[in-house]
């Protein structure tokens, strides 16, 4: 009798053992578990929203700068001016509002939405830095040809500034009409913009040699 | 009677009428003495001032003219260089390629 107590306590004891010990394993591995996930996915949501802050952060900087490259530049009228500073604004409320909105974003589905829409945004931005870049440059160029052209009466070297010139308002009234939803087809119009820009730099350039042989003839 | 006082005053109005060429003839010797004296005249030197002054001054106006057209010149090729970094921009614009957000899915 003593014997069977002694092995139904044994047992008894053992059962206990084993069930605090499963119970426990159990609640190990199903806490943590929750906790990791959760963690990780935190974890991951922060470092897509750095991302998609980053990318809205360099495209404000760089259209902040342009509002002021547009202003300065003289070649395309006051109406263009305008039209272009205004899509530029417009660009810049956006991103502002879209930035602070992904980082308000607790929720992973709208999140991914958002930065679909960063992604889809890019040919408004795409479109309007290769503008203003061209803009610039050939805004230089018949800066130049309208300096360089009084100095000379050589006919060869005034064709080529006259040359030059006409290139430089070909490649702006090209660009001036292009949409933001034909980007980024429509990049085979900028680069052929660029290549007249390239162009007329190179006549200005063959120009100023001419005008320099001209002055240092005695 | 009456023409004898007539010519006498008319010829007594030409004997008046003598002083100024006396005035005139003074003045004209005092002018020469001054001259004689000054050893050319302070005219003659204002003169040379004068005419050192528009040298100068038209000397500086080409000088001004010459470093004006040189500044121009420098200016224009200081231009001409500035398109390399204008183009850069352009080719930087057509190449650009916007951070990957959706990578980390």
């Amino acid at each position: 009798m003593k014997k069977n107590n002694l092995i139904i306590s044994i047992l008894i004891f053992f059962g206990i053992i084993f069930s605090v010990s499963v119970f426990a394993k159990n609640n190990i591995a199903e806490v943590p578990a929750g906790s990791e996930n959760t963690t990780a996915q935190a974890v991951l949501m922060a470092k897509q929203k750095d991302k998609a802050v980053q990318e809205v952060d360099r495209r404000i900087a760089f259209l902040n700068e342009a509002i002021e490259k547009i202003q300065i530049t003289k070649k395309i009228n006051t109406d263009q001016k305008n039209a272009l500073i205004i899509q530029v604004q417009n660009e810049i409320t956006f991103l502002q509002q879209l930035k602070e909105k992904i980082k308000a974003d607790t929720d992973k589905t709208t999140l991914l939405e958002d930065r679909k829409l960063v992604v889809q945004r890019y040919k408004v931005f795409g479109l309007l830095q290769s503008e203003i870049a061209i803009i610039a440059y050939a805004d230089k160029i018949l800066n130049i040809a309208d300096l360089m052209d009084p100095q000379t009466t050589n006919t060869e070297a005034k064709n080529k500034i006259a040359d030059a010139k006409s290139k430089a308002q070909k490649a702006i009234s090209d660009i001036l009409v292009l949409t933001f939803d034909g980007f980024p087809q429509n990049k085979s119009v900028l680069k052929a913009s660029k290549d007249l820009l390239t162009s007329a730099r190179q006549e200005l350039n063959e120009a100023r040699v001419i005008i320099k042989q001209g002055t240092t003839q005695p | 009677m009456e023409n004898q006082t007539s010519v006498n005053g008319q010829f007594g109005s030409f004997q008046n009428k003598k002083w100024p060429w006396i005035v005139g003839a003074v003045a004209v010797v005092g002018i020469l003495i001054y001259f004689v004296i000054d050893g050319g005249g302070s005219l003659v030197n204002n003169w040379s001032s004068i005419t050192e002054f528009q040298n100068t001054n038209l000397n500086q106006t080409n000088q001004t003219n010459s470093n004006n057209s040189s500044t121009e010149n420098k200016d224009i090729d200081n231009l001409l260089n500035q398109l390399d970094l204008e183009e850069s921009r352009v080719n930087q614009s057509l190449n650009d390629t916007p951070i990957d957000i959706m990578t980390d899915d």
